[in-house]
């Protein structure tokens, strides 16, 4: 264990009972050598989950503030709950560097916001990805404005699109690749080497990395169980699947047919691509697609993504979307909405049986209508006090405080995918993945939230099962290598 | 008695006569027909025609048949038939199968409710203070009127829904034009890219942040005067929402047509209304029992 400078001989440096770790002492050392040695550097750092990015940031920052080499840094962050997990320890955990919370333009004045970062002994702005482009896209700030900026959860600056057009830039922080000034970037040690590469491409020739895996005996090793999937028997649902499921492959078969027939290479990884305006274009210019064919793709997209629409609200039990639609009025669906929700009806069994055993449960789900649902289905079917359950998405402004009362007195907590990226839940025992996010890698990052504990997946048996199943399997392999590389793992589950 | 109501036809005839030929002849006389708005288009037909054929074919199948045009329609809609009223602005009190029904009617839709630059026939913008008060009082006064005749059930029908009550709108884009719903994030991430879609598109995306687009005046006077049921259109994502707060019976009825969203179209609510109470019930004009992958490729 180390202590960086003592109090008295700095103005920033972590409070008295802050104590960093070896580790996170040296990659802070590590992150300023290379921004001292090239004038302009990009410092890439890629680091197992619960290791401390942002206390190594924030230490960094200190460093350079004592060196004078520092007087406004701007924090970018994906989420809004992340810029007050930011905000908060910088305060709790250092001294001297005091950063301004997401300023929003409708609320304040931009010559304010300057005053305060001017003279009111704020070190830096933390903002989300989309305040960045509000302030950026007006021409409020520029680089002239900052002397560094530190982005965190960076993976998500560069989204894969295909293999044609490659990596791309998120629409949210273009134009921070063109910034002269130093940058750090922070993302978790699970992204794919392919994506770091495409990310410091981006960023050009200066750019450098820290990737490592982490061996400390102080880190805690997070023991994850996954257990099997807790199956559900509803035959009509998974009738209903099936064939909406043959839709999909249907429309899949149909468009790749298209697609070959003209040479059209890539866009079958992300057939919703193909809506892209600018894609249909290219189609019409280089491929000479007639506008027959054009609008044939586009409306058989246009089935291809309702097909996967309407399989998970009968899969995640949106109930009341599936009664507003004209499906209510089809026989066998008419039927199945007047049984009670068996997926939910299950939930409530897993959770009491959490419940009974103290432990604080995060149910997670990537639809704001789903999580709704849940949350009223379990108050009422638990009798649960308000504070007992949390539930938090996207349209919350209080995010935060709702996820510390969540930490503080509340026994579950169900949210969309807001706290995907870089919160800390520690608190919870266990995470309930209601509805899967799409890809392995936003799973892990899901998951990874709660530093440890069981995992649960429930299906319905057949269709859904399958594919649980296989989601299960491959995060136990993650788990698995990450055991066995000590923190992280080198690739993409 | 049996109260019927559907909004947002946009002049689809064929569904107009599916929905006439599912409505019993034998209770003809202890029907009422409410049209929330959105009526006609010209296609085939000018406009003028095709609401005339619509109402046509309503009239024949109610005792009365009341509406309330919408944004898209014109605001002095004027249609020559007997037992078919315009009710926008006015109040009507009618006795249907011994029940005494009170109507009081707003046809239009807020500015604020649709995108910026948009031209429509029918629009009032509520933020003007003068226009907002206009309209409160005219619906002040019909309401005094109609209550001067003792209704059973006093029923306000409008074009534009109440703020806050099924007016719930997200953003229009060209994947949500397919998909309807909110989508999650990872398929936003791939479709989207803002920079790569046109100027027009990304101006619709800027103003796109989910909000409500109901109307403030309405919501004041229903919180007020509380009618027993409001009916209204317009925000075709909402349709078929009941929620019955402050002892009001709220209802989006839209869509009737198969445009704008397949999924949500077709839709038309059958009130029953007794003595007893009011039981509110949506239907959908589709085959029912179609195997159901028949169904999506009939109706999807």
């Amino acid at each position: 264990m180390q202590r960086v400078g003592s109090v008295s001989e700095r103005v920033c440096g972590p409070r008295e009972d802050v104590t960093l770790r070896k580790y996170q002492a040296e990659i802070a050392e590590e992150i300023l050598d290379k921004l001292r040695n090239a004038s302009s550097s990009n410092v890439f750092v890629s680091l197992p989950q619960g290791t401390g990015k942002t206390i190594i940031a924030l230490n960094a920052l200190c460093e350079l503030i004592n060196g004078n080499s520092l007087s406004s840094v701007l924090i970018l962050i994906p989420r809004t709950v992340l810029v007050d997990q930011w905000v908060e320890r910088s305060q709790e955990k250092f001294y001297g560097i005091g950063l301004l919370r997401n300023p929003t333009l409708a609320k304040e004045n931009i010559h304010k916001i300057r005053g305060w970062l001017k003279h009111g002994g704020a070190k830096g702005i933390a903002m989300t990805d989309q305040s960045f482009k509000g302030y950026i896209g007006k021409g409020l700030f520029s680089e002239d404005d900052f002397d560094l900026v530190v982005v965190d959860e960076a993976a998500d600056l560069v989204i894969s699109k295909d293999f044609v057009e490659g990596f791309r830039m998120s629409a949210y922080l273009q134009g921070l690749e063109k910034w002269a000034i130093p940058k750090i970037f922070l993302l978790p040690y699970h992204v794919p080497e392919r994506k770091i590469a495409a990310l410091m491409k981006k960023f050009g020739k200066t750019s450098q990395l820290i990737r490592r895996e982490i061996e400390d005996e102080t880190l805690e090793q997070l023991q994850y169980t996954v257990q099997d999937p807790i199956v559900i028997q509803d035959p009509l649902v998974d009738d209903f699947v099936l064939v909406l499921f043959e839709h999909y492959k249907k429309i899949r078969t149909n468009v790749n047919r298209i697609l070959n027939k003209y040479g059209i290479e890539g866009y079958r990884e992300n057939l919703e691509t193909l809506l892209n305006t600018r894609t249909l274009d290219r189609f019409r210019r280089v491929n000479h697609l007639d506008e027959d064919t054009i609008n044939q793709i586009v409306t058989m997209i246009a089935k291809y993504i309702q097909m996967q629409h309407i399989m998970r609200w009968f899969l995640y039990s949106n109930r009341e979307d599936i009664n507003r639609s004209i499906l209510s009025a089809h026989s066998d669906v008419k039927k199945w909405l007047s049984f009670e929700d068996k997926k939910l009806a299950q939930l409530v069994d897993v959770v009491r049986s959490y419940l009974d055993q103290d432990f604080k449960i995060y149910i997670y789900s990537q639809y704001v209508a789903t999580a709704k649902l849940i949350a009223e289905f379990l108050s009422e079917k638990l009798n649960l006090k308000s504070r007992d359950l949390v539930m938090v998405s996207g349209l919350d402004e209080d995010q935060y405080i709702k996820l510390d009362s969540f930490k503080k007195v509340g026994k579950i907590l169900v949210a969309t995918p807001v706290f995907d990226k870089g919160t800390d839940i520690p608190q919870a025992d266990t995470i309930i993945v209601y509805t899967p996010p799409y890809s392995a890698e936003k799973l892990f990052q899901v998951v990874g939230r709660i530093r440890g504990g069981e995992v649960v997946f429930l299906a319905y048996s057949g269709y859904e099962h399958q594919k649980v199943a296989e989601i299960v399997g491959a995060l136990r392999k993650a788990f698995q290598r990450q055991k066995d590389e000590k923190f992280g793992t080198n690739s993409n589950i | 008695m049996e109260l019927i109501a559907i909004s947002d036809i946009y002049g689809d005839i064929d569904l107009v006569k599916q929905l006439a030929e599912r409505l019993p002849s034998n209770v003809v006389g202890q029907r009422v027909i409410v049209v929330a708005g959105d009526i006609g288009v010209s296609v085939d037909l000018t406009y003028s025609e095709t609401v005339t054929r619509i109402f046509q074919i309503l009239k024949g199948k109610a005792q009365h048949v009341l509406f309330v045009p919408g944004e898209t329609d014109s605001n002095e809609m004027s249609i020559q038939l007997s037992n078919v009223t315009n009710l926008d602005k006015q109040s009507l009190v009618i006795n249907v199968d011994g029940m005494r029904l009170g109507f009081i009617g707003l046809g239009g839709a807020p500015k604020h409710s649709v995108r910026e630059g948009e031209r429509f026939p029918y629009l009032w913008d509520e933020n003007i203070e003068i226009v907002r008060q206009g309209l409160a009082t005219s619906l002040k006064m019909n309401l005094e009127k109609a209550m001067l005749e003792h209704p059973d059930y006093l029923i306000l029908v409008t074009h534009s829904p109440p703020y806050g009550v099924a007016d719930y709108w997200t953003t229009i884009t060209l994947n949500e034009m397919a998909v309807l719903q909110e989508m999650s994030e990872e398929i936003l991430e791939v479709l989207p890219p803002e920079e790569s879609q046109g100027k027009e598109q990304q101006q619709t995306r800027r103003r796109g942040s989910p909000k409500k687009l109901g109307s403030h005046m309405l919501r004041e006077f229903a919180d007020y005067y509380k009618p027993d049921i409001h009916i209204f259109g317009h925000i075709h994502k909402q349709g078929g929402t009941v929620n019955s707060r402050n002892e009001t019976i709220f209802v989006n009825v839209s869509h009737l047509s198969s445009i704008p969203y397949k999924l949500t179209g077709r839709k038309f609510l059958t009130v029953r209304i007794g003595r007893e109470g009011v039981s509110p019930i949506f239907g959908s004009l589709v085959r029912e029992n179609l195997k159901f992958e028949d169904f999506l490729e009939t109706y999807l």
